[in-house]
């Protein structure tokens, strides 16, 4: 999965540094895709202490 | 919700609870495995929110997200390999030694390379030349692993010392896994078996011309020998002599993919892999050749490995390589008392 990148609305969150002809495309912030939950882990074995 | 007994899961249980907590499964997923176990869903239900409630689970719930963190960065690391050339293995013919090292040795990248024992007396060995000139000669291997599934884990208990030529007839009498002279036996150090090593020459320029015995491995055995997934914590290159292995590797980077046992082996039988008991192995990346004789396999460190002998083989393996200290190792971890 891609990062989805999200414009500012306007130009209201660049800062100054950011030259006027790419103000548009200023992105606020990278969100990262998640990882697939965590399945669980096998049973543990008879007799043990700990899981598997 | 009534409080469950404290006996209402047992100790492997409740273990198994805490660890499946602390990684962040989903509540619904846990209570439901405990369910397809046997347990009752009000005490399932109750001990997961027990568990999710424990101040200790919650230290164990940050410890978790950092390693997270490292399986993201590995997965991350995983894909730039798969987008250059991770999904094969190589098969190389006269690779010098700088590409070797630039390409292979430190970029972590298994490989197999042809021609390196050429020249070698080794290539001239037959099982009848080596009874004729080593068979009085007592040496250890490994007995009894068919009765035992654990063998790769009680190495001593199947030590036994028999003379060379009647291994050797053993070899030569069918397939069988139920004995096999692995690299724990320091043969290769006993002085009756000075003129095998002597008939192997290190590969020039790749590993040192005075790499000791102590720095070599001899692996010995009949057709259907299986070495199960495993990593060494070391670079070796595994030079095959005689017959033939199929070989599966799994990068180092995929280690939680494996579902690791006692820290170099793995709970997975990568000939026949259960995934409805391993489900994340079916993402790993398994790369499968069958070395023949005269090839040599780099294993990279904390690369895992399954090995199967097809023939009767006859395997010389070096971990010592050209590099400053000779080897990269990996380190064990701080101590925690897990098992």
């Amino acid at each position: 999965m891609k990062p989805t990148l999200r414009p500012v609305a306007g130009t209201g969150g660049a800062p100054d540094s950011i030259p006027a002809h790419v103000r548009s495309n200023y992105v606020e912030c990278i969100t990262l895709p998640a990882r697939a939950p965590r399945r669980p882990t096998p049973p543990p074995a008879p007799g043990s202490e700990a899981g598997a | 919700m009534t409080a469950p007994s404290p006996t209402a899961l047992d100790g492997s249980w409740r273990g198994w609870v805490a660890e499946n907590v602390a990684l962040g499964v989903p509540d619904g997923e846990i209570v439901s495995a405990l369910r397809d176990a046997g347990h009752d869903a009000v005490t399932a239900a109750a001990e997961v929110e027990r568990a999710s409630a424990h101040p200790y689970l919650a230290a164990a719930r940050r410890i978790a997200a950092e390693y997270g963190r490292a399986e993201a960065l590995l997965d991350a690391y995983g894909q730039l390999r798969a987008a250059d050339g991770g999904g094969v293995l190589e098969r190389r013919r006269g690779v010098a030694p700088a590409e070797f090292f630039a390409r292979y040795y430190h970029g972590h990248r298994p490989v197999v390379l042809q021609g390196l024992l050429d020249g070698s007396p080794a290539r001239e060995w037959t099982f009848g030349g080596l009874r004729h000139r080593f068979g009085d000669v007592t040496v250890e291997v490994m007995t009894g692993r068919e009765a035992d599934p654990d063998h790769a884990w009680r190495y001593d208990a199947h030590r036994t010392p028999m003379p060379f030529g009647s291994y050797l007839d053993l070899v030569e009498a069918g397939p069988s896994n139920d004995n096999y002279m692995v690299p724990r036996n320091e043969n290769w150090r006993r002085d009756g078996l000075a003129g095998m090593r002597d008939d192997i020459v290190p590969p020039a320029g790749i590993v040192p011309d005075d790499v000791l015995p102590e720095e070599m491995t001899l692996l010995l055995g009949p057709a259907g020998t299986v070495t199960p997934l495993h990593h060494d914590n070391m670079n070796i290159l595994l030079c095959q002599v005689l017959g033939r292995k199929r070989v599966r590797l799994v990068p180092s980077f995929q280690r939680h993919l494996v579902y690791p046992r006692g820290g170099t082996f793995s709970h997975v039988d990568a000939d026949a892999p259960d995934l409805s008991r391993f489900p994340d192995y079916a993402s790993a990346t398994v790369l499968e050749t069958v070395l023949e004789p005269g090839e040599a396999l780099f294993i990279p460190f904390g690369w895992w490995h399954w090995v199967r002998a097809l023939d009767p083989a006859v395997t010389v393996s070096f971990h010592r390589f050209a590099v400053p200290g000779g080897n990269t190792y990996l380190s064990e971890p701080h101590s925690t008392g897990a098992a």
